[in-house]
């Protein structure tokens, strides 16, 4: 199991805001997941998504791509890279999404 | 009308750039400092809407992608026009790290709903069923620091000439050295992507760290982005060393508009 899949599964899991989480390569093959979604699918969107972000913000100047987060009516999503994988994390919509990143940030920086 | 909204949305501290983009990656409407020339906001769209099309496969009702960065970030929001032949148009925002989160959802909220206005608005189905790349009139200022939190900015308007063609991107740089040392950037980040540039040593990696944050001072951001480009152009294939400092001094000045900030810039090196 990669450090970020037993992250995943230790820590970030057990917030309670949490519903699903998808762990993959950078490539997006589909590493760790939990919850109801389908990992695979989403998992590769994920990576596609951070890696296009990750040329935005290169070209910009603004350094690498810490985390992206995605927000709709129905679904949260927050996509962090960590070392060689990404993380996409599903929360609650009705919860504070300012509150679960700074917790989420001081997890993926232990 | 666009221009309007947009400018409205740079009184938020922190706000470098606006877009409108179209679902092909065109640009409708730009605010910006004249240190993101069209050319950069033109690639910076595509990769945008290519995130955003990857997004709308697993999130279709998407709101704001808000995207952080370690010197800044990008918020993507979904203009969505409501009419049925309507082409997804989004607002992107760059700003850098002094922007306030909560007061720039705010702004864009206010900004989003005035540009889905004009969006529906029957003057504006020309502009967005139809709009090829065109060279804008563009308005350019050098950077300046913002004052009160208000910076200047230039304005893009499509001007109804004829087309150019779609911009290459670069290709891939190459980035090992032959010390095996690379030079990333000021901040160790979790990053997805590095495009560092080579060095011998570490006095010649915290060279570059002082060259950019010396320059930061006059254009922003973007002063990383322009010393791997003057070290890339005086090092071709080599590794960057200490001698070349002098060369990439002199490859960085002409970025510098005033004559007091190229020597607060130099003063600052000569302590590097």
């Amino acid at each position: 199991m990669t450090s970020l899949s037993k992250l995943a599964k230790a820590q970030i899991t057990r917030f309670p805001e949490v519903v699903a989480t998808v762990v993959t390569d950078r490539a997006g093959t589909l590493l760790e997941s939990t919850g109801d979604v389908d990992g695979e699918t989403v998992g590769a969107v994920h990576a596609v998504s951070a890696e296009a972000l990750g040329r935005t913000g290169e070209a910009l100047g603004l350094g690498g791509l810490q985390r992206a987060s995605v927000s709709g009516p129905k679904k949260v999503c927050i996509i962090a890279t960590y070392d060689e994988e990404i993380v996409g994390i599903y929360v609650d919509p009705t919860k504070s999404l300012g509150a679960f990143e700074k917790k989420l940030e001081g997890v993926l920086r232990q | 009308m666009f221009e309007r909204i947009l400018l409205g949305l740079h009184e938020v501290e922190g706000v470098q750039a606006t877009i409108v983009i179209d679902g092909a990656g065109k640009i409708l409407a730009s605010q910006a400092h004249a240190v993101y020339d069209l050319p950069l906001l033109q690639q910076v769209s595509r990769t945008i809407v290519s995130a955003v099309d990857s997004v709308q496969l697993v999130q279709e009702d998407w709101e704001l992608v808000t995207a952080t960065y370690s010197d800044g970030k990008v918020l993507i929001r979904n203009l969505r026009p409501s009419r049925p032949q309507g082409r997804a148009v989004v607002l992107a925002v760059i700003a850098d790290s002094r922007l306030n989160t909560p007061f720039a959802g705010v702004a864009i909220r206010v900004a989003a709903s005035k540009l889905k206005a004009e969006l529906d608005s029957p003057s504006a189905s020309g502009m967005v069923a139809a709009i090829p790349n065109q060279p804008p009139s563009v308005s350019t200022s050098a950077y300046s620091p913002p004052v009160n939190g208000r910076s200047p900015t230039g304005s893009t308007r499509l001007a109804p000439s004829s087309a150019t063609p779609p911009l290459p991107i670069p290709p891939p740089r190459p980035e090992l050295a032959a010390s095996g040392l690379s030079w990333s950037g000021l901040s160790k980040s979790l990053n997805v992507s590095t495009s560092g540039v080579s060095v011998v040593d570490d006095a010649a990696s915290r060279y570059l760290t002082a060259c950019t944050k010396a320059l930061s001072a006059s254009v922003g951001p973007m002063a990383k982005v322009f010393v791997k480009e003057a070290v890339r152009r005086v090092c071709t294939d080599r590794p960057f060393s200490r001698e070349d400092a002098a060369a990439l001094v002199a490859e960085l000045l002409p970025h510098i508009g005033s004559a007091s900030d190229r020597e607060d810039f130099n003063r600052a090196l000569r302590s590097a």
